[in-house]
Formats: structure tokens, C-alpha cells, sequence
């Protein structure tokens, strides 16, 4: 991707400082010192399992949750050298979707109201204006217009993600945060929602950050894939090549994870041993290196930690044995431990 | 040859504020021994009120049919009094969920909640359960069996809970293990692991498993036989291998062709139109025929028959059913 990118993230690093006994605080690194950027009408693709920090680091793209240290540009703006009222101005240009929208839709407000209310906040419409606008949106996103007088308790899953959908584009935003957009939804409509977001894309030229918790969904929409563990983004490559040529072990491992829907492919042994928890405890070194089963590993894995650098045409990671492909030297033995 | 456990026309209606809701209508299905069957669907299509039937751990806003019957062995489990039922259930019919964490109790020690089973269903001694617990840990995979038997559910994740509950779930060798989504709350490299761990286990106890999943990826690679739900019935059952090289059903197909998945074309899968229905008010006729590609003039008057499929397997559509059977 050339030219100036719409959003761009360096250093962004969040921290949480846990309470422990007396003077014994510690400190929990949500995400570290991520550089990311993405190009206007591009979908990234972010992919990391539970406590990753894949959801904290998209919210502080949107400064919806500040970051502890590092800075997002956004379209060459710097979010934090905003005020409140430069940064409302700005937030209309960058919206969010959720998992679940039945946790942020309101439950007593219809549905029309609730794709109108962003314009009335933003002061873009009013009145039957808005209402006129948001059957529109709702039109756009596949609804009859007469759901507008329903409440979210009326629709089904789809329906509501649907709805989720038409109040964040209600202001015309440039980029949009999906995070896990279509992890709730049954199968038969994921795809439904899918097709959806691609076409308002590309209707738009809306610029996407996809997150997801396995790799298998973002294949179909993205053009790259960044993969996050542990905090940190270990793999970014152009989609192609990330699902072709993996050069972290932990793609490797998320990539023989994903059960496929086809018994005459053998279930792959597992690729992985122990959980993230593993990962969290170990100090110094690389963070997967207690579950890596990279070939090359060696001593250097426990005693340096390792950048994330180019190991290829548009493709990072963070493996000081990357240049290489990281399939793993041996599966490990089933009923390996949890931990 | 008899089956195992042999559900006959099962029917479960509730009554809910928005009038009864038809959850499982007229599902029948055998488990052989040593027999794995995946119990597939989406949200609201029955998969588990079914599995929960069998153990009887239906809530009183729900009734059953009395024409139904689930035989295991030579007992039906509906008709057994709360007494016989409490013995079968964790001994020779063991279940584990979705949520190990709601499951577990919170204020007890990961061993009493395992040695509990052996001292309920084999009247052994607190320590000799205990010890046994120390050692159903390990065989879950769990290292050092006597540290984890002293550790509160909190202090493990999720994927070591869903360890112990398969480590209470088989304390007692049991003939049946019922999974409802088991490692649907976990993540992709987790459930792998855990996968794994019944996979083997399976082996070792030679035991017959109902494996309910919304996930056709997981039942692929672990099931002799598929039974694929929609609507509360079964709309195909078939071999594995069948079900998904030759699905005879449009709902098995499209389903099929909606998974997101890291082999074949990149274009986006195909979607299935329309919503999910429910259980207060499935569609006349055939159940999915307002979403169905290949639905003609039968399909939205009459229910289609269950009939034996091209290959095999029993599936419940007009275009499959005997030409006697449309006159």
C-alpha cells in the first residue's frame, strides 16, 4: 500500500496496573508498542485469541480509550493534541460495530430512533429529516423500512448486527472499527453480514479494521492480516501471503487450529500446546517462545525479544527465525497440558 | 443390531409468555455403542433441548410427548423415577457444557468436585476418591494431579475447566458422553487441544459420544454419523463422509457452503437468505422452505416425510421423498 496512510498507529502501548498486596502493584501490558498503519479503503484484518489485546488496541485507534504511551494519526491528524470538541468533530469520520448488538443497542429505544440519533447528536438532521435518512440506512443495509418502529428485542441476531451496521454509517464515516461483527450470528447469517460489509465498502470506500479471533473469516475480506499475541502484533503480511506463507510459528499454530469442515482432511494433531496464561508469565525473550515449536528455536528466544521486522515483500514478523517458514518441527503430544 | 441409546419420536414443547414453542418435534436417532454422532444446527433448531432430554435436565416450563421414548439399554430414561435417573446420569451417561466455569463450583476444591462423583456413584472412601480425582486430573492432561486437585475453579482458565469437567464427566467410565459445545467457549488453538483430549479418551474408554455442535468444522473431524437439525427435526442424518461430499438436504448444502474457511476460493461464502425461525412459529410445510433455492409447490403446504436417502443416510424433503408419498 502507498501514499498517506488514513490512519497510522506508533508505540501504541496500554497498561493496567493491578492492585496486589501492599507496594507490590502489578502491571498488566493490555498491548505493546504496536506501529500500525492503514491506507485509505484498505480492510486490515486483526486477528488474536482472548486477552490478545486486539479489542483494546482497537479502541485506542479511535481513542475511545486513551493510550498509556504511543500515538494514532488519523488522516495526518494526532488524536491526542485534540480537544474534546476537535476530537466529536473528528469521531464522526470513525465509527465502531460491535460483537453484540443487543449489549449496545438501546433496548427501549426503536430502531429508527436509534439510527437517527447520531445525526441529531452530530447535528447533521433533525426531525423527520433524520427519520426520512435513517429509513435510508436502514434500506441500505437490507431492512424494511418498517423495522424502524420495532425495538431491538423484535429482531433477530442479524437483523440487529444489521441495524448496529446503518447507525454507525449514519455519518458517512471514512473508517470503521468491526470488532468481531459476526462472531454471534449463526452461520447461515454470518455470511449474509458479511456480503453486506463488503459492498458497503466498496459503495463507500470505507476503510476497515477487522477484528476477529480466528483466521478463517478475515481471509475473505481483507487485504492484509495482522496477527496479535500476547499484546503485541507478531505477523502482518498481505493476505495471500500470510495464508500461504506464515513466518510466525504462532500463525502456523492459529492456521492448524481452525477445524475444516471436510472429515476426508484429518483433523490436525494440535499444534499448540499450553494457553496465553503460558506466554504471560514468562519475562524477558519472546512471549510465545514456552509454546513454540518452531524448528529453530534456541537460547536467543529466551534472552532477546524479537522485533517485528520485514521478512519479505509487505511482510513482518516477529520471530528471529522468520525468514524461514515456521512449521513446526513436531506436533506435540495429545492431551498436552492446559497450562 | 440394538443401539445404545434410541430416542423415538421425541417431542418437547414449552410453554412461554408468547404462547407454546414446538423446541423438538418428532426426533429420532440411535447411538451405537462406540459410536460418535455429531448433533448439528443452528441457534433455536432443538440440538440441545435434545441432548438435554436424554438426561432428563429439561426445566418444568417444558413437556414432553407422551408417545416419546429414549431407550438406553434396555431402560427408557423418560419413564425412570428421579431416583434411577440420578444414577444412570454421571455414571453410565455422563454430559459436559459449553461453560465449564458455570458448571464448576465456585467454593470447592477442583478434587472434592471430582472425588464427589466416585464417592456418589461408586460409594468409595473421601480418600480414595481423592486420590482417584489426583489421578483422572493427570489423565485429562492436567500436570501434577495432586496441585491441581487442590486449586478453586477460578485459578484455572478456561480451557483447564473444561478439563476438569471432562475429568468428572468420564470418572466413572461412562458408556455415553453427551457434549454440548464443548469447546465452543474457547479459543481456536484451545479447542483444538481439547478436541484433541476426548478424541482420545473416546479411544481409550471405547465409549459412544454425542458431540452437539453449531460448528460443522468440529463434528467433521470427530463423527461417525452426522444428524443435521432445522426447525426441531431432523432434516438429514447420514455418514459423515456423506454428509458433506454428498449432502442429500439444501439446508445441509447451504450450511455447508456458509462456513468461512482458510481452504478453497477466497470469494466470500455463500449466505443462506432470510432468518433463523423459532420455535413459536416455524414456517407451514417444510420448515426451510422460505429460505430454500430449490423449493417448489409442495414444499410450503405439506411437511415432507422422513426418507431414506440415496445413500443411506434419512433425509426430510420433497425433492427426496418417494413419489407414492407425494400422491
Amino acid at each position: 500500500m502507498t501514499g498517506t496512510p488514513l490512519v497510522a498507529a506508533e508505540g501504541l502501548t496500554r497498561t493496567y496496573a493491578r492492585p496486589g498486596w501492599i507496594g507490590r502493584r502489578s502491571v498488566t501490558r493490555a498491548v505493546e508498542g504496536v506501529d500500525l498503519t492503514i491506507a485509505p479503503r484498505e480492510t486490515l484484518g486483526l486477528v488474536g485469541e482472548s486477552g490478545s489485546g486486539k479489542t483494546t488496541l482497537g479502541r485506542m485507534l479511535l481513542h475511545l480509550l486513551p493510550p498509556t504511551a504511543g500515538r494514532v494519526h488519523f488522516d495526518g491528524v494526532a488524536l491526542d493534541a485534540l480537544d474534546g470538541a476537535a476530537l466529536r468533530t473528528l469521531r464522526r469520520r470513525m465509527q465502531i460495530v460491535f460483537q453484540d448488538p443487543y449489549g449496545s443497542l438501546n433496548p427501549r429505544m426503536r430502531v429508527g430512533a436509534a439510527v437517527a440519533e447520531p445525526l441529531e447528536v452530530h447535528r447533521v438532521a433533525r426531525g423527520a429529516d433524520a427519520r426520512r435518512r435513517a429509513d435510508d440506512l436502514l434500506a441500505e443495509v437490507g431492512l424494511d423500512p418498517v423495522m424502524a418502529a420495532r425495538f431491538p428485542h423484535e429482531l433477530s441476531g442479524g437483523q440487529r448486527q444489521r441495524v448496529a451496521i446503518a447507525r454507525a454509517l449514519a455519518l458517512r464515516p471514512e473508517f470503521v472499527v468491526l470488532d468481531e461483527p459476526v462472531a454471534a450470528l449463526d452461520v447461515s447469517v454470518q455470511a449474509q453480514v458479511l456480503r453486506l460489509l463488503t459492498e458497503l465498502r466498496d459503495t463507500h470506500g470505507l476503510t476497515y479494521l477487522f477484528i476477529a479471533h480466528d483466521l478463517a473469516v478475515v481471509r475473505h475480506l481483507a487485504h492484509r492480516v495482522a496477527v496479535m499475541y500476547a499484546g503485541r502484533l507478531v505477523e502482518v503480511a498481505e493476505t495471500a501471503a500470510l495464508y500461504g506463507d506464515a513466518r510466525h510459528p504462532y500463525t502456523h499454530a492459529l492456521l492448524a487450529a481452525v477445524p475444516v469442515p471436510d472429515p476426508a482432511r484429518p483433523r490436525p494433531r494440535v499444534a499448540l500446546r499450553g494457553d496465553m496464561g503460558t506466554a504471560q508469565t514468562a519475562t524477558g525473550g519472546c512471549p510465545f517462545r514456552a509454546r513454540c515449536l518452531h524448528p529453530a528455536r534456541d537460547e536467543r528466544c529466551t534472552t532477546e525479544v524479537p522485533a517485528l521486522r520485514s521478512v519479505g515483500d509487505a511482510h513482518l514478523a516477529a520471530c528471529h527465525y522468520g525468514d524461514v517458514s515456521s512449521q513446526p518441527s513436531q506436533p506435540s503430544p495429545p492431551g498436552d497440558p492446559g497450562s | 443390531m440394538s443401539a445404545l441409546l434410541a430416542i423415538r419420536d421425541l417431542g418437547v414443547t414449552f410453554t412461554t409468555p408468547r404462547g407454546p414453542a414446538r423446541a423438538v418435534d418428532g426426533v429420532s436417532l440411535d447411538i451405537h455403542e462406540g459410536e460418535t454422532v455429531g448433533l448439528v444446527g443452528e441457534s433455536g433448531c432443538g440440538k440441545t433441548v435434545t441432548a438435554l432430554s436424554v438426561l432428563g435436565l429439561l426445566d418444568d416450563h417444558a413437556g414432553l410427548d407422551s408417545t416419546s421414548e429414549i431407550r438406553f439399554r434396555d431402560r427408557d430414561l423418560l419413564r425412570l423415577s428421579a431416583e434411577d435417573l440420578r444414577r444412570v446420569r454421571g455414571d453410565q451417561i455422563a454430559m459436559i457444557f459449553q461453560d465449564p466455569a458455570a458448571s464448576l463450583n465456585p467454593v470447592l476444591r477442583i478434587g472434592l468436585q471430582v472425588a464427589e462423583v466416585l464417592m456418589t456413584h461408586r460409594g468409595m472412601s473421601r480418600r480414595d476418591a481423592w486420590s482417584r480425582a489426583e489421578a483422572l486430573l493427570e489423565s485429562v492432561g492436567l500436570d501434577d494431579g495432586a496441585a491441581t486437585a487442590r486449586r478453586y475453579p477460578h485459578e484455572l482458565s478456561g480451557g483447564m475447566q473444561q478439563r476438569v469437567m471432562i475429568a468428572i464427566a468420564l470418572a466413572c467410565e461412562p458408556d455415553l458422553l453427551i457434549a454440548d459445545e464443548p469447546t465452543t467457549a474457547l479459543d481456536v488453538t484451545i479447542q483444538a487441544q481439547v478436541l484433541d483430549l476426548l478424541a482420545e479418551l473416546r479411544g481409550r474408554l471405547g465409549m459412544a459420544m454425542l458431540l452437539v455442535s453449531h460448528d460443522l468444522g468440529v463434528v467433521a473431524g470427530m463423527t461417525d454419523r452426522i444428524a443435521v437439525m432445522y426447525g426441531g427435526q431432523i432434516v438429514e442424518c447420514a455418514p459423515t463422509a456423506d454428509i458433506f461430499a454428498r449432502p442429500q438436504h439444501p439446508y445441509t448444502a447451504a450450511l455447508i457452503a456458509a462456513v468461512p474457511r482458510l481452504d478453497g476460493p477466497p470469494e466470500l461464502p455463500a449466505a443462506i437468505p432470510g432468518q433463523v425461525p423459532s420455535a413459536t412459529g416455524w414456517p407451514s410445510g417444510c420448515r426451510f422452505h422460505p429460505r430454500c433455492a430449490q423449493a417448489f409447490a409442495p414444499c410450503a403446504g405439506d411437511a415432507p416425510p422422513a426418507t431414506d436417502g440415496a445413500h443411506g443416510g434419512a433425509v426430510r424433503c420433497w425433492l427426496h421423498a418417494h413419489p407414492e408419498a407425494t400422491s
